[in-house]
């Protein structure tokens, strides 16, 4: 009994480091320029085949191959938010059909070039063999699962200090708090802005990565990883408290896992569903 | 003035096209030798701008964005199915549906109606993909495989198609009425500035669960049309994302908060997807994909220029039949 609830606690943690990665840039766009990006699921995913496609088919060290999909899906962004997004942020439905439409040319393009299929990064991230899990303490840990919390928590705490210590960071809170007075105190808004797309971006191509070591996940896939950003986005809501994202990923896992294992495994995926309407009737109700 | 002249213009096309098309529609059964094929694209149309106008009233008559009507369309299909594989009447089933959807969904639209904006999507959606995973495990209903129809139990296909039009007539009656009362100018007010409205003593929230359930009552019916032509449901398919999509589309080629614009914006769409399920096959995704991004870009920066355009034609009619 004891040790499957340890054992629980052990994945969920594991698995809430990288939901916390996943939500990292919706949580983002929502905040700061207060869109709904319903193409965030779709870039991770991009990011992650891109790096797939390094590792698994060409072969070149994992962590080389990530850093090429980020670098790609950078300069993606950058030139998505630079043509479009920043002109229609302020029309919701435009927004809304842009970034679904955005989701849908991307997967059909993308399905040109990796046909229908789940994809699955097996390589380690370290370059090495390893086993494929190990036991401590009568718990056994999956060594993907390791690799993909380890990464995780290393960008997360690294998102944290950005956001909380550096001088970006702090104009990134003046501008979430509010955009206009940051812009008369001579904060440069678009650079800013453009900084964060950036750096979404490399979070992004990281946690496509991360996705499909720990879950293995098709094109076309998308819409659930869009799901658990927004759970987690909700969640965390305005002003943005990036460093909340891992506690926040875990109770999720924690429900899921839980769920999962009481009742019938299948409707764990509700678990999260019911929680996002949940936090958004009572956090964001307005009347 | 001008703008008046260019009101009854409007008012007398919706009477022009709709009547005289649906008596078309009505005839053409028995003008064709075959009409299997008939059948099968008029009721197609019909559940289309049913399902468009469903997303319409709500958009159109309270500025927001609902992004889970595939819930009630699901439901709809498969309280349908469900009624009928139970020994009643094909059609009373099909005519119940908009009733028991309506009354779902009076819970779900007093929780909604208390958010706004983008939470108010995500809230609309995350419900319908909760149905869809409680449906999905429902071993009564079939679960992931699916529930059929009886076969023996099915309505007629030409019952289905003569009452799918005068379903369709009477939710477009519904609507003009709506669009051309009061409640259809309070709803244009709520859209517009919804703190006005409010100060001006309108009932917004008592407004805002109207629509949403009238919208429901409408895609419920439109999923009992779709079960009752496919004789069969999933919870992949019924609660698909898709259904929103296509409505949403629809309703903006058309027009948000108009009424006539789907009975024209539908066939264009419905051929459109034909073509390039033709064309592309299963890349026809990314011509949506193009398609919707240049929908929504189009319609906020050209509209102004549209709506002048239209005002301009209106004009010259206006002077050619004097």
């Amino acid at each position: 009994m004891w040790s499957q609830l340890l054992q629980i606690l052990v994945s969920s943690s594991l698995l809430g480091s990288l939901y916390g990665i996943v939500a990292l840039g919706l949580s983002l766009a929502w905040t700061l320029m207060d869109i709904l990006d319903l193409s965030h699921g779709i870039r991770i995913l991009l990011g992650g085949f891109l790096a797939y496609s390094l590792i698994e088919i060409i072969g070149i060290h994992p962590l080389l191959g990530m850093a090429i999909g980020a670098l790609a899906l950078m300069m993606l962004s950058v030139a998505i938010h630079v043509t479009a997004i920043q002109k229609i942020a302020k029309f919701p439905l435009v927004t809304l059909t842009f970034t679904l439409g955005l989701a849908y040319l991307i997967e059909g393009l993308g399905s040109l070039i990796w046909p229908p299929g789940t994809r699955t990064v097996r390589a380690s991230l370290t370059g090495y063999e390893l086993p494929p899990s190990f036991t401590i303490a009568g718990i056994s840990i999956s060594t993907p699962m390791l690799e993909v919390a380890i990464v995780s928590c290393v960008l997360l705490i690294f998102t944290h200090i950005l956001i909380r210590k550096c001088r970006f960071g702090r104009t990134l809170r003046a501008l979430i708090e509010d955009s206009e007075q940051a812009s008369v105190m001579g904060v440069n808004v678009f650079r800013v802005v453009l900084l964060a797309i950036i750096y979404v971006a490399l979070v992004n191509a990281v946690g496509g990565v991360l996705y499909l070591k720990a879950f293995g996940a098709p094109l076309g896939g998308w819409v659930s990883v869009l799901m658990k950003a927004f759970s987690l986005a909700v969640f965390i809501g305005r002003p943005a408290n990036f460093s909340a994202l891992f506690i926040v990923g875990f109770f999720l896992a924690l429900v899921e896992n839980v769920i999962g294992l009481l009742m019938m495994a299948a409707l764990s995926e509700l678990a999260a569903v019911v929680l996002v309407i949940l936090i958004l009737v009572v956090k964001y109700r307005e009347i | 003035m001008r703008d008046v002249k260019f009101v009854r213009l409007f008012l007398s096309t919706r009477i022009i096209l709709f009547f005289p098309l649906m008596l078309v529609f009505l005839a053409l059964p028995f003008l064709m030798e075959d009409s299997s094929l008939l059948i099968y694209y008029v009721v197609t149309y019909t559940y289309y701008v049913i399902l468009a106008q469903s997303w319409n009233v709500v958009h159109g008559y309270t500025g927001l964005i609902p992004l889970g009507n595939q819930l009630f369309f699901g439901f709809g299909a498969y309280l349908t199915s469900l009624l009928i594989n139970n020994g009643l009447n094909a059609a009373v089933s099909l005519i119940l549906a908009p009733f028991i959807g309506s009354l779902l969904a009076v819970p779900i639209a007093r929780i909604l109606i208390r958010l706004k904006g983008l939470s108010f999507a995500i809230c609309s959606w995350m419900f319908a993909e909760a149905f869809r995973i409680v449906f999905l495990n429902l071993p009564q209903l079939g679960g992931s495989q699916g529930y059929s129809v009886k076969y023996a139990l099915r309505l007629d296909t030409l019952t289905l198609y003569y009452m799918s039009i005068m379903l369709l007539i009477v939710a477009h009656i519904f609507l003009h009425f709506i669009s051309s009362s009061r409640i259809g100018f309070e709803g244009r007010a709520i859209s517009q500035n919804e703190i006005l409205a409010f100060s001006l003593g309108l009932n917004v929230p008592q407004y805002k669960i109207f629509m949403l359930v009238f919208s429901a009552s409408l895609a419920s019916l439109v999923g009992g049309i779709y079960a009752s032509l496919v004789l069969f449901v999933e919870p992949y398919s019924a609660f698909g994302f898709s259904w929103t999509i296509d409505s949403l589309i629809i309703s903006m080629l058309g027009g948000a908060g108009n009424v006539i614009g789907p009975l024209l914006s539908t066939p264009i769409y419905m051929f459109l997807m034909d073509q390039l399920r033709y064309a592309f096959g299963e890349y026809n995704i990314i011509i949506i994909g193009i398609f919707l991004i240049l929908l929504g870009l189009i319609r906020e920066f050209r509209r102004e220029k549209i709506i002048k355009f239209l005002t301009a034609m209106s004009g010259r009619i206006s002077t050619l039949r004097k």
